[in-house]
């Protein structure tokens, strides 16, 4: 098991926002971590790699366990996509060269400049290098964080609504893009997502909070239109449309 | 490093290597202003002169001019500019707010409090009034970091403060000088006006030092500076300790702009200019803003002073009028623009 977390409890100010969440996720899968807006999505994201420490509950990566190590050591393992990305004056190069900085000490040496460099022909982005950040849009921009991400070498990824901000057209383009790596790299990835048609198509299993508890975990089988209207308070139906099923709001 | 000529990497050091000859470029600028503002003034000194008193042992009136006035003032207004820019940009970046420099959040003002209380109550002990204005700064610096980190105030709310606390302290300076008697007033009021024309070698040293570790821990930390400028989960996320680096880096911002003011006065708006100045030329990337930054910073103060003293004034205009005159509209030009 790559990554397993157990039991994690998280409050803001004693209002407890995460309770008894606890989850497995193997290599080469992605998760998609569905639930309304304030039911902790984002929060067990931040619990995840510690930028918000959990007040309890474990996370073990390859059976090592997270809380034992340091903020450092943990940005060499999972990287993370935050859901809005400040523009900078940083260009796309060095954006993407930032994601080495948990791997160096004090100098860049030339073999980070050349993985910043695979990386963003990998994903399509050489024309921009030199461009500021601040001048992309909003789909080069977030393939510029994933680029960024995945410069770090992480063996997980946590996305924070990774689409949210993208017209369709990006947002398959990116998804794919996460798809492809995840599988390619036999990494995990952790995605708070809104859109459950993206989810469905993209996950390999779903994880519904509700309230700040898991609702439901399922894969792709075991999904029900049943969980998803408890979740939402929506009634919905599933329906297949060639090899896909979209949810549909009934 | 091994690397194909069309690269993208080649492209990269090819732009650092420009940005490297533009450093030198600035450096050189620095010299230039630094040689014109020894040889001229009120009493004129050839450039061999200049060489002969610095390197070989002349003697005379050109001898007392340079070492004694022109020498020390040109070399603490590079030290000053470069320690105030530098400063004034670390607090940019730590706050990530554009509007931040020691003056606009009431470091300096907090800084010149302390002096002009320790030259009430201690008379002018030059290590009594560093320690108090660095009380005073830290403590304008303290109650920023805490708005920022525990209020998250907005960078809007934050600047107000640092007006709030300005005023503050400027009507507890002016307490001060109330209760002071009429030669300290005198010396509380000259303090108020920034002129680097006052240091000896002793201050311009320990500030030297000050200004160098500063830059040199910026420079230590310039990647986690890189991660903060794309925001603070980010940097997190790439394991910046950002509570560490803030409070560090805020007190070495504090340090240098304490020893700026207690040497010089309040020198408004070299911190806020000189680093918006870099990164028109070099970008939000640290490794090359920093070092910017600070020749930019250098060559401000000593261009402007230089400018009072030889072009304006008797001789005798204190440079914090001329850097206010530049810095408000640059301040109002940030507000209206809006910043990233």
């Amino acid at each position: 098991m790559r990554l397993k977390v157990a039991d994690i409890y998280f409050s803001y100010n004693s209002h407890p926002v995460l309770s008894n969440v606890s989850f497995c996720l193997e290599r080469g899968q992605i998760m998609c971590v569905l639930g309304v807006n304030g039911a902790g999505k984002s929060t067990l994201l931040k619990c995840l790699n510690r930028i918000l420490e959990p007040h309890r509950g474990t996370v073990l990566l390859d059976g090592a366990d997270l809380s034992s190590m340091n903020h450092g050591r943990i940005a060499q393992l999972i990287a993370y996509v935050p859901q809005r990305y400040p523009e900078s004056g940083l260009t796309v190069f060095e954006s993407v060269l930032m994601g080495r900085k948990p791997h160096i000490r004090w100098s860049m040496g030339g073999g980070n400049y050349a993985l910043a460099e695979t990386i963003i022909r990998q994903i399509g982005l050489e024309h921009l290098a030199m461009r500021p950040i601040s001048t992309l849009s909003g789909g080069e921009l977030q393939k510029v964080v994933i680029a960024r991400a995945l410069a770090q070498s992480p063996q997980v990824l946590l996305l924070d609504e990774p689409t949210s901000n993208l017209d369709l057209k990006n947002q398959l383009e990116v998804m794919e893009l996460i798809r492809k790596i995840v599988k390619q790299r036999g990494l995990s990835a952790v995605a708070a997502i809104h859109d459950l048609n993206m989810a469905l198509r993209f996950a390999d299993s779903y994880l519904f909070l509700k309230d700040g508890r898991i609702y439901a975990v399922a894969g792709k089988e075991e999904l029900t239109a049943e969980t998803i209207r408890q979740v939402y308070g929506v009634d919905v139906e599933l329906v297949r449309i060639g090899n896909h099923m979209v949810v549909v709001p009934a | 490093m091994n690397v194909e000529a069309n690269s993208i990497t080649a492209d990269y050091i090819r732009h650092l290597h420009q940005k490297v000859l533009l450093f030198l470029a600035l450096l050189l600028m620095v010299l230039v202003v630094g040689a014109y503002a020894i040889t001229h003034g009120a009493y004129h000194i050839a450039l061999s002169n200049v060489l002969s008193v610095l390197f070989g042992n002349a003697e005379g009136a050109s001898r007392v001019v340079i070492a004694n006035i022109r020498f020390p003032r040109v070399v603490a207004a590079v030290v000053c500019g470069w320690g105030l820019s530098v400063s004034g940009l670390a607090i940019q970046s730590l706050l990530k707010n554009p509007l931040g420099a020691p003056s606009t959040l009431g470091i300096s003002q907090g800084a010149a409090f302390g002096a002009a209380s320790a030259i009430v109550v201690f008379g002018t002990k030059v290590f009594s009034v560093t320690a108090f204005a660095f009380a005073g700064a830290m403590t304008a610096t303290l109650v920023i970091l805490v708005l920022a980190g525990l209020k998250r105030l907005s960078p809007e709310a934050i600047i107000l403060s640092g007006v709030a606390l300005s005023s503050v302290f400027a009507s507890a300076t002016i307490l001060i000088q109330y209760l002071a008697t009429e030669t300290e007033l005198a010396m509380v009021v000259f303090w108020t006006f920034g002129d680097v024309a006052r240091s000896s070698w002793r201050e311009i040293w320990l500030m030297t030092g000050a200004v160098l570790i500063t830059s040199l821990y910026l420079m230590m930390v310039r990647w986690d500076l890189n991660a903060l400028a794309s925001g603070e989960e980010t940097a997190k996320g790439l394991g910046v300790s950002v509570g560490k680096i803030r409070l560090s880096g805020m007190v070495a911002a504090a340090l240098v702009s304490a020893l700026a003011t207690a040497f010089h006065g309040v020198i408004a708006f070299v911190g806020l200019i000189a680093p918006h100045m870099a990164r028109r030329l070099v970008g939000e990337e640290h490794r090359l803003l920093i070092p910017f930054s600070a020749v930019l910073g250098a060559l401000l103060l000593l261009s402007a002073d230089t400018v009072g003293r030889i072009l304006i004034g008797s001789g005798a205009l204190p440079v914090g009028v001329i850097t206010s005159f530049l810095g408000a509209p640059m301040f109002l030009y940030l507000l209206i623009r809006g910043y990233r």
